[in-house]
């Protein structure tokens, strides 16, 4: 019997638990801890010691040099403020999510660190959904205690929870749904389909607690995600367009079922999907036009870098008009016209480099004949919670506002272009491997 | 050898440690205004300079530490009479140059922050207090300008206006501040206004009308019918009140409003759902709570009337002024949401006297209470509310030179 390696067990201990441990950092949500940037950075630094440091692995690919891109553009950002000391604290949240990418990006291998960092990330979106829904049926009762009827109009009153605003909130809760997604994909892609329709359970409370929050935005977001899914696993061969289409539709049914769920428990949900908008929602679309309207106006003299990170309140603030319906608008509620304010035309440049380096990794992961059939899915799941969060993000500027929805984000991007690299999984019978259907 | 890939988390630690540096240090400064603000309510100015400059030292950048370095100043320099019989007193040489450097804190604090409007109100009143009137209307232009929906800046610049004997673009000003919030109605600046002459408060009325205009946005009518109340058109203003709240049924205030026309008519127990409704949409709200307890009050139903005066003295106690909520909002390193004294006073001005008046009800209701002395303390706040500056026009020749 070979003799049990302490030495080398611990060795293989460390890399595991450090996506799981960045994961914990993230959801403890890091505001409230004193130093957790050094403990992010002191992981880092061992990340990096953890790095292969030959061989293809070893290459800087496009996603790498566009996240050091997004954060080295803090630096001209903060020079240029017009107001430096609101910008330290958005910079530290996004050298905190650049952090967490590269992490995810250097150390996750196998699909044990996956599991283990998504089901942490899954359980705080669960815990966040049930205390959510409990949340919003206490509040509805009051409402109907004295005397309202219907959710619509009341919707910013009843969901979210104290520290948080309420789009911030529903993007929080949105973005731990495709960690749940990847739990089911594993379980799934292993073979194990008790365990995989298991795992599906956390992404159906997700799912139910975000068909309450009666915002377009995040249910479409949600559709758009599933949609892209099923689309991008068809266009690239992962599975047959027959299949494609019946997860299609069995997906949405599922959503549709959820949203029946949700309209059961708290009747009126449904309407705020379903027929024509409530004065209330045309209002709040009206409003966000408005809005963007007058911070695009507003950049006029600092259209190249913005006004700096954490000014677009200051600037909405100073060039609202004195209409007497105009409410106090701290945020742009929309992430691109929030870059465009705060980093300008040289912001918009480097995020949309981001987001095409995603694509072309995305690309490149799903055409790769190296890449397991498995970790393809993985990279694919990643990839529509990045479609979800910047969906949900186009009529909402959420993504940067709270350190913890960043770090989410980043850690999905991490994760996609990790995919690439990750061990083929063994075979449970000892069957070859299947490659990549074209 | 080490790969390029492992290079890539060097910039990102040093950029987080450097971050979190520079954050440790905003804290520490901010660390410093419990202390100053204690020192400014005690009247321990050396004290409160020397916390502020302590954290002006350790967070040089942040215009609130230089405005609020400046507002030290400006303490020492007293406000004008606010009879109209008394003639400003002038500064004295000691109270010229505190307003003055008052001035010089304010506009490093706008050079630090261009977006801040209250650096330029307060400059403006330093600058009228140092008779430079010119430089004052100036200044307020400005923060109009960078605050236009703050209806507090337009009726403090209607005060600055009537002051220096420019009383119809005042009102144009008042008018503005009510269109934008017409619970100023409520406030003791507009109970100053109907004293000085009640046809001016009526023609204020009518032109904040008119700047609304005849609209079907559910926001405005209910505006409208606040202030077709005010103006005696009750049958008007009850359909302006209630034609939005089909559409928009969460405007906590259009509730509370209409639930005092129908107070007003008679129909008491309409009323109280009207301001349990106003009451369910925003706890916080201190004149639903009220008249909740005046109707509990008057129906005998002692126990009830007195929880609810107790939740009205609460939430008028927690009421933060709209520049508090708004800076801490607007400055991200703000941790402690401080209550400045100078636009305390001019939001205390700018306020109901519901708080004082739910005091005076707990003490009348149970004088055997073990708080009942400081009930009777809190019901007289709103006779030392006045206006914190001198709002009756003064002729140039009996200016101080």
């Amino acid at each position: 019997m070979p003799r049990f390696n302490w030495n080398a067990q611990r060795a293989r201990a460390l890399p595991s638990t450090l996506p799981a441990l960045t994961a914990v950092l993230i959801v403890g949500d890091y505001e409230h801890l004193p130093f957790v940037s050094v403990i992010l950075a002191a992981l880092l630094l061992l990340s990096l010691l953890l790095t292969r440091r030959s061989g293809p692995a070893a290459k800087v690919s496009w996603i790498d040099g566009a996240v050091l891109l997004v954060a080295g553009l803090e630096v001209p950002s903060l020079m240029l403020s017009h107001y430096r000391p609101n910008g330290w604290d958005r910079t530290l949240g996004l050298l905190f999510a650049a952090a967490v990418y590269l992490i995810f990006r250097q150390i996750v291998r196998s699909r044990v660190q996956l599991v283990a960092a998504s089901s942490i990330v899954a359980g705080f979106g669960v815990w966040l959904s049930v205390g959510a829904l409990t949340i919003f049926g206490h509040r509805l009762d009051s409402l109907h205690i004295a005397g309202f009827e219907g959710i619509v109009p009341f919707r910013e009153m009843l969901t979210g929870r104290s520290g948080y605003v309420g789009g911030e909130w529903f993007t929080l809760v949105l973005l731990t749904f495709p960690f749940a997604l990847l739990l089911a994909v594993v379980a799934f892609s292993a073979g194990r389909r008790w365990l995989g329709a298991l795992t599906l359970i956390p992404a159906a409370v997700i799912a139910l607690e975000l068909t309450t929050t009666c915002s377009r935005a995040v249910f479409f977001a949600l559709v758009a995600g599933l949609m892209s899914l099923t689309c991008v696993s068809v266009l690239y061969g992962l599975i047959p367009w027959r299949r494609g289409l019946t997860l299609l539709v069995t997906s949405l049914a599922v959503l549709g079922l959820i949203l029946l769920i949700g309209n059961t428990m708290f009747p009126g949900v449904g309407s705020c999907y379903i027929g024509h908008s409530e004065s209330s929602q045309a209002r709040s679309a009206e409003g966000r036009l408005s809005i963007w309207h007058s911070a695009i106006e507003a950049t006029r003299g600092s259209r190249v870098w913005g006004v700096g990170s954490g000014n677009s309140g200051f600037l909405l603030s100073s060039n609202a008009d004195e209409s007497a319906d105009s409410a106090f608008a701290a945020r742009t509620f929309s992430l691109p016209v929030e870059i465009l304010v705060e980093k300008g035309i040289v912001g918009i440049c480097c995020y949309a480099l981001l987001i095409l380096a995603i694509l072309f990794e995305l690309h490149r992961t799903l055409r790769s004949s190296t890449v397991d059939h498995r970790s393809g899915w993985i990279a694919l799941v990643a990839f529509t919670g990045i479609v979800m969060g910047l969906f949900r993000d186009l009529t909402y500027s959420s993504l940067m506002a709270h350190p913890v929805t960043l770090s989410l984000f980043f850690a999905l991007i991490g994760i996609l272009s990790a995919a690439k690299e990750m061990k083929p999984a063994e075979p449970a019978t000892g069957k070859p491997r299947r490659r990549n259907k074209r | 050898m080490i790969s390029p890939r492992q290079l890539l988390p060097i910039p990102i630690i040093l950029g987080l440690l450097a971050c979190e540096y520079k954050l440790h240090v905003q804290k520490r400064a901010e660390d410093n205004l419990p202390s100053f603000y204690s020192a400014l309510v005690n009247g321990d100015v050396d004290e409160a300079r020397s916390r502020i400059a302590e954290a002006a030292r350790l967070s040089p950048g942040d215009a609130r530490y230089a405005a609020w370095s400046a507002y030290v100043d400006g303490q020492t320099v007293p406000t004008e009479a606010s009879e109209c019989s008394q003639v400003a007193q002038p500064l004295t040489v000691s109270q010229r140059e505190a307003a003055e450097r008052a001035v010089a804190g304010y506009q490093m604090a706008a050079q630090l922050n261009q977006f801040d409007a209250q650096f330029h109100h307060n400059m403006a009143w330093l600058y009228h207090r140092l008779g430079e009137d010119q430089r004052a209307l100036q200044e307020f232009e400005t923060a109009v300008r960078l605050d236009r929906p703050n209806p507090i800046l337009h009726a403090s610049f209607g005060l600055l206006l009537e002051s220096i004997g420019e009383v119809n673009r005042a009102d144009g000003e008042y008018a503005r501040a009510i269109a934008l919030s017409p619970q100023l109605i409520d406030s003791r600046f507009f109970e100053d206004l109907k004293q000085r002459s009640a046809e001016r408060a009526t023609h204020v009325l009518k032109t904040s009308v008119s700047l609304l205009g005849e609209s079907d946005n559910p926001i405005l009518e209910a505006k409208l019918g606040r202030i077709y109340a005010e103006l005696g058109e009750k049958a008007r203003a009850a359909l302006l009140l209630s034609d939005p709240l089909r559409k928009l049924p969460n405007l906590p205030l259009a509730w509370a409003n209409l639930g005092n026309l129908q107070v007003a008519s008679g129909d008491t127990d309409v009323a109280l759902s009207s301001y349990r409704k106003a009451t369910a949409l925003d706890p916080g709200l201190v004149m639903p709570n009220l008249r909740i307890a005046e109707i509990y009050r008057g129906n005998g139903s002692t126990r009830q009337a007195l929880q609810s005066f107790q939740m009205t003295a609460r939430n008028a106690d927690a009421k933060l002024p709209p520049s508090v909520s708004h800076d801490f909002r607007l400055y991200h390193g703000s941790r402690q949401p401080i209550d400045s004294q100078l636009p305390t006073v001019l939001f205390r001005y700018m306020n109901s006297c519901d708080g004082p008046q739910a005091y005076e009800a707990m003490a009348e209701l149970n004088p055997k209470a073990r708080d009942a002395a400081y009930y009777r303390t809190r019901a007289r706040d709103c006779e030392f509310i006045q206006s914190p500056y001198r709002i009756c026009p003064v002729s140039p020749a009996s200016r101080p030179k």
